[in-house]
């Protein structure tokens, strides 16, 4: 035996190891194996797939039940035992029908082979009989032949008969036979008829029920799937017992990839690439995976309803199943929009992270990062999906790289801005909708770039001639100051008194001295005319309320705001409701709130504004009601009544110290400390006051709200928000704001305080609310997120005045702030895919100027378009109530006759020509209406976009071609006349011409003449046939019945139309 | 090994499904219990209808406060427009909104039962219509009351242009012209709706109320002020009585079969 050889190590204990590591190895390979089997998805389609089952399988019974109970059923079930009884009973007859058939049908082939053989015979013969005859003619062999031939043929016709006996017998046997067959036929195919139901249910059970597959098929379990166990069937039992297994087998590890159950589902957009830096990809969603039922109707949460996809009865009755399933099984609460293949946004061509955002290919909860709407959410998902939720790293749901998180289901309507930037009412995106109306309403875009609003005009009043307005220089300082003190609910937000300048309020009193005096100085004088008549103010208050001014302007004392405001405990459809509520109030105060007009300026100003806006502002969306002299005197004398003055708010006065060193604040940055102090030595107050008025006016950015003079081409101040949405989270300062969870007694709870969560929705928010909370230490609460410690907060960033934080306050409620993030999440910089915007037609393109251009004037205020707006109504019933002595009901009810018409089919309904003409000067059509269709000061280009807005919205040929010339014999056109005077009685209350009908013109309706200049001639038509289907509560009633139209009638209506556009 | 184990899965479901098939030799068609015929034919199910009772309520309405001024003279000018509406009057046309019998016994006052029948009660509908004359240019009745589904037919007396504009809020609007020619019009409400207006477009004066209700315990008050509430089953009832001008008010009400039940209301003028 050679001797070992040296070594280092020994065997044996390296065979020990060796064992030990193998077989940790062989477990850690187990291991992986059972983590990758057991993915969490796994389980939701296991838990979706017993819902489905126990769903399904409740309105199989429910189903059956009903089928059992019909009477109808019933008698087709016991309708159709009966047949086969028949059947049975005559059962002999039946058989022996049939055995006759059989024997006729052997006679038949009998005969009929025997006729097909003698027939083959004679052809024969007579080919060659033929032959000889064509080569030979007639001799002794022909002769032969022929004779031949007539034996076989005499042969074959000997069978005819016989054939022909039997297949009149075999038809006979068979009729005999076919009432009993067709009676048969005809109650299975009855009784299949009321089962579809069922039978539905039925296939769909066998498809996901694990016990009802058909790996081991069983007839009982084909016919009777529930029922059988009860009258133990045994085959049944062991099929079912088989298909259970066969379903566990096949999902099996390993065996699972030829054909599993369960399995990861996805959709691939093709054209919609991903770019993750380095390659390009096609967008892969497999969001489908565990969120099963998102397309499914059957699916709804009676919670997301609010779209009224579901009929209240099954609404109401919608079972526990739904009710408790999990969020990820619920449907899409807007099926009608997206999803479906029949919906605008189909996910085989949308896929899901196009809109929602988030790592569509992941397939556990944090990979393809969910976020959180809210911190209860959070601490929710936490617990559900085993997330640490008090561990050190708070932001699980980050993935750290994926620079687009998934939305929180609160903004998620973000992500239609990227597609549908140039629309302006969002069908299915009200909450973006609202934000957009609430970035133009506060002119957002007048201090932040945004390239949609870059062409608009300033949102707030020009201050060229501000000391012709407002002659107290006091109020104005008053007004700068606070201005929310004065009029609780105008857009001009607050500078003072914030967080980060409430400790320096003499400073602040010195700087609005300067702003005014900055102003003032400046203003250049309005010429203003004399009042001519003496107004009165009962009579202004009866116009302000009958005019339409209540479209635009509210007078309201009273804060209403935080009824409509968010709560926590919304659901998304009480939610939708308020945004909804919310547009409409934001359309009546379109224009300033009135209180207080008399004391901020002169009833002077009051009437010469009143009678041409445009002369005191050119640029002003304030519109000319063509009021009379007298009816702008008693509006005036109306309006000074209303005297609310501020209630705290008074500035201090000038103070030429403090005033010194704003001044040199200003002064130091361009020279050096003893020049400052010398020329400052030298500056009168005034100088001072104009020097710092007008840096502050450019500190603050208030030329991008008013137009100021000395500003005319001064860059906004705010950063550009264009492309806001997508800018990278970690550009944000977040500074030293910290969130905290806070118990019921205001403390907070322990381990809860740290820094806000950095998401850049988060910081939106808060900005939005308190605009200089980054220069604080204020703690956020994580609950209402909201300022915690408003009281308390301390400045604590080193700044200088300029460079603090300078945004307004706006103090927008939690309803707006949320509409307004949605908005910014969705300024994003991706390019929309050309297939999937609207199409760029002139077409689309004029849409949606017309709808900016219906919204920048608030159409919406008076009139209903595209099913929005008629906001004034309630303001109309108010009037009929108060001013017209109706009573509530009766004027709820007639409120749609004298409200403005809605323009819903206007394009279908008025020439073009004719339009553009009332546009320019309108004129009145409806003698009855006291409300006034004012003169807007559009420009060329605005008409001319409205002109085509409406055609187009109708899917009008523009321009529009007069192409219906009535041509008439006298007959026809004393008949048509006839029609309309004596039998339809139409001048009973329609203007004809110079021709007035009796009685007040309240009761009047529109002068025919005008027809022919303003409608189209097959919109007269359908109105005739159906007014109210044109317009609801219209006076004008009908003389058709639109369902039962004869012949005669629509002659009627051609020639009434024509006659009308007739009249001269 | 992965083979093997994939030989042996299919050896024992082949196993199994034959043992499964072997369970399988019943006759393969069954069907259905065959359910009994129904004794009474499905349709008289259908129809059924909630019962009534032998319990009513009846009453008087009373007006308090100042009587209303007539106003003949303006109503008489108003209507001067057109002869065919003083035509249809024998004295001076009277504003129909407030109507006082001598005593301040208010008429035109709908009285009806608003809680305490069953909600899922049907009740017959009456196959007779309400009738509405427009005659001197009024609606007569002015108030009416009919359950839902039951025909509502308007007639037209005065022969002259006329429109019949009802302005519900839950059942469709409707508005149809009567010129002279056409004498009746008649119209189904389906949905129940207490109470809406009615108006002529042409003869802004012309108004009246239409009560739609599910059930047929209702009724109108005459120039006496009374109403009557028949059929009543027992039971504890709210009930309402509405006027165009003076509001509604409520009493709840017990009542038992066979006996009237008296209950009064005065509505006042604010």
């Amino acid at each position: 035996m050679a001797e070992q050889e040296e070594r280092y190590y020994k065997i044996s204990l390296l065979n020990k190891w060796f064992a030990i590591s193998s077989i940790i190895f062989v477990l850690t390979l187990l291991w992986m194996f059972q983590d990758d089997y057991a993915r969490k998805w796994k389980e939701y389609q296991r838990e979706f797939r017993q819902l489905e089952v126990d769903k399904t399988k409740d309105a199989y019974l429910d189903a059956e039940a009903k089928l059992l109970s019909q009477a109808e059923y019933a008698e087709t079930m016991y309708a159709l035992d009966e047949a086969e009884h028949t059947l049975d009973d005559k059962y002999k007859k039946v058989e022996e029908l049939k055995a006759q058939i059989a024997e006729k049908e052997a006679d038949n082939f009998r005969y009929t082979s025997e006729y097909q053989r003698r027939k083959s015979l004679y052809d024969e013969i007579k080919y060659l009989y033929e032959e000889a005859i064509a080569h030979h003619g007639e001799h002794h062999n022909t002769k032969q032949l022929k004779a031949e031939m007539q034996d076989k043929e005499k042969k074959m016709n000997e069978l005819v008969p016989k054939m022909q006996s039997t297949n009149q017998n075999l038809k006979d046997l068979r009729d005999e036979l076919k009432p009993y067959e067709a009676e048969k036929k005809r109650l299975e195919k009855e009784a299949r008829a009321l089962m579809s139901d069922v039978n539905v249910l039925k296939s769909k059970l066998r498809k996901v029920d694990p016990q009802l597959t058909s790996i081991g098929d069983n007839a009982d379990l084909q016919n009777d799937i529930y029922e059988v166990d009860k009258r133990g069937e045994f085959g049944a039992t062991i099929a079912r017992a088989i298909n259970t297994v066969g379903n566990q087998i096949r999902d099996l590890p390993v065996l699972d990839l030829s054909s599993p159950y369960y399995k990861i589902d996805q959709i691939v957009v093709p054209d919609v690439i991903e770019d993750l830096n380095f390659s390009r990809v096609p967008k892969v969603d497999r969001c489908t995976t565990c969120h099963l039922g998102i397309q499914r109707k059957d699916y709804i949460h009676e919670d997301d309803n609010g779209n009224g996809l579901l009929d209240p009865e099954e609404d109401r009755n919608q079972d526990d199943l739904l009710q408790t399933m999990k969020k990820p099984f619920r449907a899409h609460p807007r099926l009608d929009l997206f999803l479906s293949s029949d919906s605008p946004h189909p996910i085989d061509q949308f896929g899901c992270s196009s809109c929602h955002a988030g790592r569509g290919r992941g397939t556990s909860f944090s990979s393809v990062v969910h976020k959180p709407s809210s911190h209860q959410q959070k601490q929710e998902w936490g617990e559900n999906h085993n997330y640490p939720t008090k561990n050190t790293h708070p932001d699980w749901f980050t993935l750290h790289h994926w620079q687009r998180p998934m939305f929180p289901t609160k903004y998620a309507e973000a992500g239609c801005f990227k597609c549908h930037s140039g629309e302006s009412e969002i069908d299915g995106g009200e909450k973006l909708t609202l934000g957009l109306a609430l970035i133009e309403r506060s002119g957002c875009y007048g201090c932040h770039n945004i390239k949609k609003y870059e062409e608009r005009k300033p949102v707030g009043p020009s201050l060229t001639k501000v000391a012709s307005k407002i002659k107290d220089e006091n109020w104005t300082r008053n007004w700068i100051k606070n201005p929310a003190d004065f009029r609780h609910n105008t857009w001009m937000p607050k500078f003072y008194d914030l967080l980060n300048n409430r400790n320096t309020d003499e400073r602040n009193d010195q700087e609005v001295h300067a702003i005014t005096h900055y102003l003032y100085q400046n203003s250049s004088e309005f010429e203003m005319a004399e009042i001519p008549i003496k107004g009165d103010a009962e009579t202004g208050e009866t116009l302000f309320n009958a005019l339409g001014c209540m479209g635009c302007h509210q007078i309201s004392p009273e804060s209403s705001i935080e009824s409509t405001d968010f709560t926590s405990n919304d659901t998304d459809a009480q939610k939708r409701a308020k945004i909804e509520a919310h547009r409409n109030t934001m359309r009546i105060e379109q224009g300033p709130n009135l209180i207080g007009t008399g004391v901020k300026t002169s009833p002077r100003w009051v009437y010469n504004w009143l009678k041409d806006p445009t002369q005191y502002n050119p640029d002003t969306r304030m519109p000319d009601l063509r009021l009379t002299d007298k009816e702008a005197a008693d509006l005036t004398a109306y309006l000074v009544t209303l005297r609310q003055t501020f209630k705290k708010t008074n500035v201090k006065s000038l103070n030429k110290e403090i005033l010194s060193t704003i001044t040199e604040e200003f002064l130091e940055g361009s020279k050096s400390e003893a020049a400052v102090k010398s020329e400052i030595k030298e500056m009168s107050s005034d100088q001072m006051l104009a020097f710092t008025g007008q840096k502050l006016i450019s500190h603050y950015g208030c030329y991008g709200c008013h137009n100021i003079p000395g500003f005319e081409s001064q860059k906004p101040v705010g950063v550009d928000l264009t492309y806001h949405g997508s800018k990278m989270t970690k550009k944000l300062d977040f500074g030293s704001v910290q969130e905290a969870v806070y118990d019921q007694n205001g403390h907070i709870k322990p381990k809860s305080l740290k820094h806000l969560n950095h998401t850049n929705y988060s910081w939106f928010r808060q900005k939005l609310l308190n605009p200089r909370i980054w220069d604080t230490n204020a703690i956020v609460d994580s609950n209402t997120e909201r300022i915690a410690n408003l009281d308390d907060a301390k400045v604590v960033k080193l700044k200088k005045f300029t460079e603090k934080t300078r945004m307004p306050n706006f103090g927008f409620s939690d309803l707006e702030t949320e509409a307004i993030v949605t908005a910014l999440l969705g300024f994003v910089n991706e390019e929309a895919l050309s297939s999937k915007v609207i199409p760029r037609t002139p077409e689309n393109v004029y849409v949606e100027r017309g709808q900016s251009l219906a919204r920048e004037y608030n159409c919406t205020g008076c009139h209903l378009l595209e099913d929005k707006g008629g906001s004034i109504k309630p303001s109309i019933t108010n009037w009929l109530v108060h001013f017209e002595g109706r009573d509530q009901n009766e004027a709820q009810a007639v409120t749609n006759s004298y409200s403005p018409p809605n323009l819903i089919g206007e394009g279908q309904k008025v020439q073009t020509d004719w339009l553009y003409s009332f546009f320019r000067e309108p004129m009145p059509i409806r003698p009855w209406l006291e409300i006034r269709m004012p003169t807007f000061n559009f420009t060329e280009e605005q008409v001319n976009a409205l002109v085509r807005y409406f055609s187009y919205l109708d899917q009008q040929d523009f321009p529009f071609v007069d192409d219906v010339k009535p041509t008439f014999t006298k007959e026809e056109y004393t008949n048509a006349k006839n029609l309309l005077e004596q039998e339809f009685q139409c001048l009973k209350c329609h203007i004809k011409g110079n021709q007035m009908p009796g009685g007040s013109p309240a009761n009047w309706a529109p002068n025919l003449a005008m027809a022919k200049e303003r409608l189209k001639p097959e919109w007269i038509v359908q109105w005739l046939l159906d007014p109210q289907k044109l317009l609801p509560g219209t006076k004008m009633p009908s003389y058709f019945d639109p369902e039962n139209l004869t012949t005669e009638e629509q002659d009627q209506i051609h020639a009434l139309r024509d006659y009308i556009l007739a009249i001269e | 090994m992965k083979t093997r184990f994939v030989a042996i899965v299919f050896v024992v479901t082949a196993i199994s499904i034959l043992i499964g098939c072997g369970g399988s030799d019943k006759p393969t068609e069954r069907r259905k219990p065959i359910p009994k015929r129904p004794s009474t034919s499905a349709s008289t199910i259908r129809t059924a209808t909630a019962s009534t009772g032998t319990a009513s309520i009846i009453g008087k309405i009373t007006f308090e406060g100042k009587a209303p001024k007539k106003w003949t003279k303006s109503l008489a000018e108003e209507m001067a427009v057109e002869s065919a509406c003083i035509a249809g009057h024998s004295d001076d046309p009277v504003s129909d909104s407030i109507v006082l019998g001598n005593d301040k016994q208010l008429a035109n006052v709908f009285v009806h039962i608003t809680k305490g029948i069953p909600n899922n009660a049907k009740y017959a509908i009456p196959s007779a219509p309400v009738v509405i004359d427009q005659k001197g240019c009024m609606y007569r009745p002015h108030v009416v009351g009919a359950m839902a589904g039951q025909e509502i037919k308007i007639l037209n007396s005065d022969g002259i242009m006329h429109n019949v504009h009802a302005l519900p809020s839950k059942n469709a609007e409707f508005n149809k012209a009567m010129p002279k020619t056409k004498k009746t019009f008649s119209h189904i409400f389906e949905e129940a709706e207490p109470i809406f207006p009615i108006k002529c477009d042409v003869h802004p004066w012309m108004g009246g109320y239409i009560g739609i209700l599910n059930h047929p315990f209702f009724n109108v008050t005459d120039i006496d002020g009374k109403f009557e509430i028949r059929d009543l089953p027992a039971g504890t009832y709210d009930v309402e009585a509405w006027h165009e001008k003076l509001g509604t008010q409520k009493q709840t009400v017990t009542v038992v079969d066979g006996k009237p039940h008296t209950l009064n209301f005065t509505l006042s003028r604010s």
